[in-house]
């Protein structure tokens, strides 16, 4: 351009406000196009990251998930293995062939030996099968669950556990009640394993139609930001099993240090379903 | 110079011919060409004889109307594509009302309204890519160097054109040389365009955004 100008020279009567209006058009466009090109690889480059992070994610909670299934397998496996195989294993050496050629009085000793170790391994099969699935949670609801859980837990001696439903009124769905029973379930192992509190209590409410669950307690606990650290760690197994589980429900998990900053607390928040089973009588 | 900018108007022309195979389905680039074709006639009859400034006035109409066009085909939401349709209507109608009625310093109306209408739908198609899901970069895309030849050749001449009426001729030449290195500019960034179409499909054998 300014070769050109050259050319035909600056001596002729074309205004500047012509020349100078020219060039700032031509710089405005340059700007304009350049602007887009930088900022839309800035916005790929961004997303791109975004996806990455997302994916690493995703990977790390798939991984927890396939570690805790077959933590799982593996105790189901060894309490099987290691308390069902012996009983039944001592049940029948009493009831052996051998048997019949006793006299009558250790026949029936025997029979009755058997029978209490058959008693013993369906109690234990029991427990196994109610570990996998609480029975009163099943048959009664969320609530119930919890209150056994941490009945059991007050019964022990070792914490003081208190619970309360403000709003249930109506179960959740099944599958969501087990869900959010589970979540619980690892808040209250961790808390008993990592906490050193003296008690825990539980609350339930609902708002704008969201269901919440908070969990006090007064021992050790952790941060919003520790929870997030963690979970982008390889460490806390259970925590990123809690998000997989929550990310089903479309629900969010926050840790906190109460006000007073003598309690921590553990927010559950879930979007109530439209269509929740209803509590009927039978239950 | 001119045989120089000759050359460089007959280029997207010969690029469309070298990669003929590879860009005869897209029907825009054949646009391009067309209109390439058609600057290059329309230049060539000004040079050997006086053409009424009414039909120069009529070219300039029909070249936002192609932009228009090349734009609509560009733009991938419906609302915009309806802006574009209905605001090029209005706009023509309004040039030719002021072309035939008026009939005064018709250039620096068109000149004006068009740059105008032209960068104001080329920042629609720049902010329909950036905001769009497609992972593509922009530039690498024909339709964006079309455009980039588009807007760099309005902004940069919209100065030439209000300034034509009420110009000696001395310095028509002037203004008309700043006009021949614009186009120049606008033919090279079309050559661009081919030349990523051209490329584009053979490397990806699909659809050539």
């Amino acid at each position: 351009m300014i070769f050109f100008l050259q050319i035909h020279g600056l001596d002729s009567n074309v205004p500047k406000v012509m020349f100078f209006g020219t060039i700032a058009m031509l710089v405005l466009t340059i700007a304009l196009i350049l602007f887009i090109i930088f900022h839309q690889r800035k916005v790929i480059r961004f997303q791109n990251r975004l996806q990455q992070m997302e994916f690493d994610q995703q990977k790390l909670l798939l991984n927890a998930s396939i570690r805790l299934q077959e933590e799982e397998r593996q105790r189901l496996a060894a309490d099987l293995h290691d308390d069902a195989g012996p009983l039944l294993a001592t049940a029948r050496l009493y009831l052996n062939e051998n048997l019949v050629n006793l006299d009558k009085a250790t026949q029936l000793q025997s029979i009755y030996s058997a029978k209490q170790i058959i008693d013993d391994t369906i109690q234990l099969i029991r427990n196994i099968s109610h570990s996998l699935m609480p029975p009163t949670l099943k048959n009664f609801g969320l609530e119930s669950a919890v209150n056994d859980l941490f009945q059991k837990i007050s019964g022990s001696g070792s914490m003081n556990a208190s619970c309360r439903f403000h709003d249930y009124r109506e179960r959740l769905q099944p599958e969501t009640e087990l869900i959010i029973f589970r979540v619980i379930q690892e808040l209250v192992n961790n808390i008993l394993k990592h906490s050193n509190a003296s008690f825990i209590h539980l609350t339930q409410n609902t708002n704008n139609n969201k269901f919440f669950i908070r969990l006090h307690h007064d021992g050790r606990g952790l941060t919003q930001a520790d929870f997030e650290k963690l979970n982008k760690s390889t460490v806390g197994l259970g925590l990123k099993n809690i998000q997989s589980r929550l990310r089903v429900l479309h629900g969010k998990i926050f840790f906190e240090k109460d006000i007073s900053q003598t309690y921590y607390k553990a927010t559950i928040e879930i979007q109530r379903e439209k269509e929740i089973a209803p509590v009927t009588e039978s239950d | 110079m001119f045989v120089f900018y000759l050359l460089f108007q007959f280029s997207p022309i010969a690029l469309y011919l070298v990669f003929y195979k590879k860009l005869k389905k897209i029907s825009l680039l054949k646009g391009i060409c067309f209109y390439a074709a058609i600057t290059l006639i329309a230049d060539f009859l000004l040079r050997v004889r006086n053409i009424s400034a009414l039909i120069i006035s009529f070219f300039a109409i029909a070249e936002f109307l192609f932009f228009s066009y090349f734009l609509f085909h560009c733009l991938e939401i419906k609302k915009n594509r309806t802006f574009i349709v209905l605001t090029s209507t209005l706009i023509c109608f309004i040039e030719i009302f002021l072309l035939i009625k008026i009939k005064a310093n018709f250039d620096f109306w068109v000149a004006l309204i068009n740059t105008f209408i032209i960068v104001s739908y080329s920042i629609l198609y720049f902010y329909e890519q950036v905001n769009s899901t497609q992972e593509t970069l922009i530039y690498e895309s024909y339709k964006f160097w079309v455009v980039a030849g588009c807007i760099i050749y309005l902004s940069g001449t919209l100065f030439v054109f209000l300034y034509t009426s009420g110009t000696k001729d001395k310095d028509l030449n002037f203004l008309w040389g700043i006009n021949v290195a614009f186009e120049m500019i606008k033919y090279i960034l079309f050559s661009i365009a081919f030349i990523i179409a051209g490329n584009y499909k053979t490397k990806y054998k699909t659809r050539v955004y």
